[in-house]
């Protein structure tokens, strides 16, 4: 997913910008006239300069045609868009339900949806959906004890644990 | 010292630890499109939970793995499995269709082994001597010092030096959120709790490398498709004679490799470019390069392992990351309480020696491991990336889970994925941005902290001997660049004025 120079030296002119603004907004220590906002100052100050010249350098190649945005291949974007969007999805689904139906249903619910739209194979996919999800609830529950919601299964979380 | 952290090496958890890292980094640097830094990204989690030894000679060995099984889908299929194969894939491959794969891959994995043994040692005998010398650092040097690595990882990056700059202020503004190291204000916190503690080092390591590299595939699943690979018999044949012959150059390619990997900014796929192109051009037969001779891949194989024990020396004595994959290993350092710098070496000797002995055994066992891999290539390659990916997806996301125990460092690990994607796809360079992570609050804590010594002084900079000199070479890797292509110009005009 390219985008021309030009928006990606206007998209850091302006995110240093931002940065300049807010770290201006920062006190300095007591007795120097440096603090906390003087590295972000200066960082900010950077990226402008470095998307300045991101921005000028294909207006200095005169005569090239313009490509604002291109795909790596031969598709349309709301194709390239919605698969970006599926992987978004899956994690944000996975996000917003982990501590109300906990990990065991999260994951195999977001890993399934992801290689459905991947792989196409639906009985294959769930049982890797859910064979993957056991794997990897077991490594990291069981094994390395990383605190993993259980959510509407904690009435099971006995049985479901070995 | 040395039996002591020999012994700390060999318990049962270290050793199968070190052995489940080398499978894993096998198989990991063999996909193509997956890096080193990658598969230590996804490790970094599980080392967390693991007690220092076995965590740190686990990541140690996965590197050097890693690095090694990148040559494998380069010789067979023309697909480097990591960056730093990518200087010699082309001779390796030409071997191949020329029926000579048994000798691209066994010169490339002994190499490989020689290499990483070759920066082992430089690792184990420079370390601690620097450390000695780093001793009589202050926060000046040290200042001058993180300005290094900062002005390197932008004048080694591959591209635009331009976006080199944006992708390091990414990683400086990246570390700046959170509170500030000497004053304690909070920065970019936007008011919320989560965001106070800074962003988590490993959700936006896994996002920048894992993360964007699914993104990536999710654009473009069908680029994927594989070629069916090519037979492969016959390793070791003729082998050894031409190690014999290329002693010189292999031994060449370990100097480069760990002279080279011990700058910060610089990695393993540099140092295997330069040695690549330093025995074309020492060859008498230079013409013959990229038509398939051993050659180039002997050389630049052992670069590119011996450059990750050049790395480590920086990374260990000063903190100062070589390149992304020590950036990530600084993480784990820091993690497991061997805060790096000079102290180490006093402090936690035993367990420091520990880590480089784990190396240097990591190196060994390519050499077994190694041949394991290339013969089982075909079904390593075989799982589709169609489902693979959906499961590094998982492992991303338990993995930043896992650390901080918050559903917030999997929305650090996302958006840090969408950052490294559009970063990938516009020729941003990653590695300065983790280099950024890693060196930002090193320069910021050693600028202010040396102000607030000399009441907001600057000349305090310039006050000590070393501090000039790291000074100097700071400012010349800046200055020397664009005055010798101002000179060349000028001898350029002067004909025709």
């Amino acid at each position: 997913m390219y985008f021309d120079d030009r928006l990606n030296g206007l998209v850091f002119i302006l995110l240093g910008g931002v940065v300049v603004f807010l770290a201006q907004q920062l006190p300095t220590l007591t007795f120097i006239d440096y603090g906390p906002g003087f590295f972000p100052t200066l960082i900010g100050c950077v990226m402008m300069i470095a998307g300045s010249v991101i921005a000028l350098k294909p207006l200095l190649q005169r005569g090239a045609s313009i490509t604002w945005a291109a795909l790596p291949r031969a598709q349309s974007w709301p194709q390239a868009l919605s698969a970006i969007g599926v992987v978004v999805g899956a994690i944000a689904f996975y996000i917003a339900t982990l501590n109300i139906l906990g990990f065991l249903i999260a994951m195999p619910v977001s890993l399934f949806v992801l290689l459905i739209f991947f792989d196409r194979r639906i009985v294959r996919d769930l049982l890797i959906a859910i064979i993957g999800s056991f794997l990897l609830h077991s490594f990291f529950y069981q094994l390395m004890s990383v605190q993993l919601p259980w959510g509407l299964l904690t009435p099971f979380a006995g049985v479901l644990t070995w | 010292m040395v039996i002591d952290a020999f012994m700390m090496l060999m318990t049962p958890t270290t050793l199968g630890v070190m052995v489940a890292c080398a499978i894993y980094g096998l198989v990991v640097g063999a996909i193509p499109g997956f890096s080193a830094a990658m598969a230590v990204a996804l490790m970094v989690p599980v080392s967390y939970f693991l007690d220092p030894v076995p965590a740190l000679a686990g990541v140690v060995t996965l590197c050097a793995m890693a690095i090694f099984s990148g040559d494998i889908p380069g010789a067979l299929l023309r697909i480097p499995g990591t960056p730093a194969s990518a200087a010699y894939v082309d001779e390796s491959y030409k071997m191949t269709c020329s029926g000579n794969a048994g000798l691209a891959l066994g010169t490339g994995l002994i190499c490989s082994s020689i290499g990483g043994i070759f920066g082992s040692i430089a690792l184990i005998l420079a370390a601690p001597t620097l450390g000695d010398l780093a001793l009589q650092f202050s926060s000046v040097e040290y200042f001058w010092l993180a300005c290094l690595g900062l002005t390197a990882a932008i004048g080694v990056s591959q591209g635009s030096a331009a976006k080199g700059v944006i992708s390091l202020c990414i990683g400086l503004l990246i570390a700046c959120v959170g509170l500030d190291p000497v004053s304690g204000q909070s920065r970019f916190t936007f008011e919320t709790s989560y965001l106070s503690g800074g962003l988590g080092f490993i959700p936006v390591l896994i996002g920048l490398f894992a993360m964007s590299e699914v993104f990536r595939f999710a654009l473009a699943p069908g680029d994927s498709d594989r070629p069916p690979i090519s037979k492969l018999n016959g390793l070791f044949r003729g082998v050894f004679g031409e190690i014999r012959r290329l002693w010189f150059q292999i031994l060449q390619g370990c100097g480069i490799g760990t002279l080279v990997g011990a700058i910060p900014g610089a990695g393993a796929d540099i140092a295997s470019y330069i040695a690549y192109a330093a025995t074309k051009k020492q060859s008498p037969h230079p013409e013959r390069f990229g038509t398939g001779i051993v050659d180039g891949v002997a050389s630049a194989s052992a670069s590119n392992n011996a450059s990750v024990g050049g790395a480590l020396v920086p990374a260990t004595v000063f903190g100062i990351p070589g390149d992304s994959l020590t950036a990530v290993i600084i993480g784990v350092l820091y993690m497991k309480g061997l805060n790096p710098g000079p102290t180490v070496f006093l402090t936690q000797g035993t367990l420091i020696t520990a880590v480089f002995l784990a190396f240097l055994l990591a190196n060994l066992l390519i050499l077994p491991f190694g041949i394991v891999a290339i013969r089982l290539f075909r079904h390593i390659l075989a799982v589709p990336r169609s489902v693979l990916m959906p499961l590094i997806v998982g492992a991303c996301i338990i993995g930043s889970f896992a650390v901080e125990n918050t559903v917030y460092a999997v929305v650090t690990m996302l958006i840090a994925g969408l950052i490294g994607f559009y970063m990938e796809e516009n020729g941003f360079p990653l590695a300065p941005a983790i280099l950024g992570v890693v060196l930002a609050p090193i320069v910021e804590e050693n600028f202010l902290n040396t102000l607030v010594k000399s009441n907001g002084d600057l000349m305090i900079f310039l006050s000590r001997p070393l501090a000039v000199g790291l000074a100097m070479i700071t400012l010349a890797i800046w200055v020397v660049p664009p005055l010798i292509r101002l000179v060349h110009y000028m001898k350029a005009r002067k004909p025709t004025a």
